[in-house]
């Protein structure tokens, strides 16, 4: 392995801030899960039925069935990997394509970072370019997850 | 730099970070579309708190273009440091590269923390610049030996051009201490220098 020596440099006193601001919230509703029992862990697919979002970055509605949850919940340490796809309807009528990745825990700790595409001339083009972190709090019973999104600024 | 501050403000960042949700002291200088409707979340919303985790210094020789659509560069990381209250460690030699393109940041390094436990780091995100202008995307001219890098090119430091990076990383860590980051979500900033080439990236946990 080469090895390399960092040069004395003036930054290391320097710790780089973000901010949070408040973008939308969704409240989406999900088939029941199926599991499928793999060597890594269970896959559970849980189909988007619908959903609303509203806040002051944007308001549209969930298109229904156009993805779903497909998430790993690991066998080591029972903690599931998120990756929920789907596509959404903004009230412009721009279509607007949703990605998650995140870990929900055994001990209710939910937290995602969230990809978008948007139109790139639209009112929604700066989702393209965004860092954009959120909470989750999953009803299991009733099928429904509540996801918040802040952009990281 | 507007959101860089010294370690004894870190107090602060970590409230400003997780507590008062601003739209950041760096939003002013952005004609973003969303900055000015977005700030604190009305009563009765899910708040997320940010913690600081750690930094990390990445050190730069050479960056290699493609000349596509991708807009792909490849930018191996010669070396680099870690510290901070959660992780310490290094960055090993030549153990990763940035692929960015025209889809972001797009990097996979090696951390190896002071316990030897070796850590993978997905460093996803953007970086662009706040005066509203494209990152050059044709390939540099090359270089004569002994030629010093021009860094303005399409990576300045952020003292030269005003740039915003912001990351969303996973890691990949072993079983034992440093598990917990194969379980968290994280958040993070990236700075631009120059003298030698590096870039300091700070990490924050999102709780």
């Amino acid at each position: 392995m080469r090895e390399f020596t960092p040069p004395p440099v003036t930054t290391k006193d320097k710790v780089g801030q973000v901010t949070l601001a408040y973008a939308f919230q969704l409240k989406a509703t999900f088939d029941p899960k199926k599991v499928e029992k793999t060597p890594r862990g269970e896959r559970v697919f849980q189909g988007i039925t619908g959903g609303t979002i509203s806040g002051p970055g944007l308001t549209g509605a969930v298109y229904p069935d156009s993805g779903g949850d497909h998430g790993l919940i690991r066998e080591s340490d029972k903690v599931e990997d998120l990756y929920a796809r789907f596509m959404v309807r903004a009230a412009n009528g721009e279509w607007l394509y949703f990605s998650h990745v995140g870990y929900r825990r055994p001990d209710g700790y939910f937290r995602i970072q969230a990809y978008f595409d948007a139109d790139a001339g639209g009112p929604y083009a700066w989702l393209n370019d965004a860092a954009i972190i959120g909470t989750a709090e999953a009803d299991d019973d009733r099928n429904e997850v509540t996801f918040t999104y802040y952009l990281a600024l | 730099m507007p959101d860089m501050i010294d370690r004894r403000g870190l107090i602060a960042a970590s409230i400003a970070a997780g507590g008062l949700l601003s739209a950041g002291s760096a939003g002013a200088a952005e004609p973003s579309p969303a900055d000015p409707k977005l700030g604190p979340p009305p009563p009765g919303i899910p708040r997320i708190e940010l913690r600081w985790a750690f930094c990390v210094s990445i050190f730069f020789k050479e960056r290699i273009r493609i000349r596509s659509d991708s807009g792909r560069v490849f930018v191996p990381a010669v070396g680099g440091e870690v510290w901070g209250p959660r992780l310490q460690g290094r960055v090993v030699p030549y153990g990763g590269a940035d692929y960015a393109g025209a889809h972001g940041l797009d990097a996979t390094y090696a951390l190896q923390a002071d316990d030897g436990a070796l850590i993978l780091i997905e460093n996803h995100g953007y970086m662009k610049r706040l005066d509203g202008k494209k990152m050059p995307r044709v390939p540099a001219p090359p270089r004569r030996p002994g030629e010093v890098p021009d860094q303005t090119f399409d990576a300045p430091p952020d003292s030269v051009v005003p740039l915003r990076m912001r990351l969303m990383p996973v890691f990949d860590a072993p079983e034992g201490p440093h598990a917990w980051m194969s379980r968290t979500v994280f958040v993070g900033h990236g700075g631009r220098y120059q003298n030698p080439d590096h870039t300091i990236f700070t990490y924050y946990e999102v709780l």
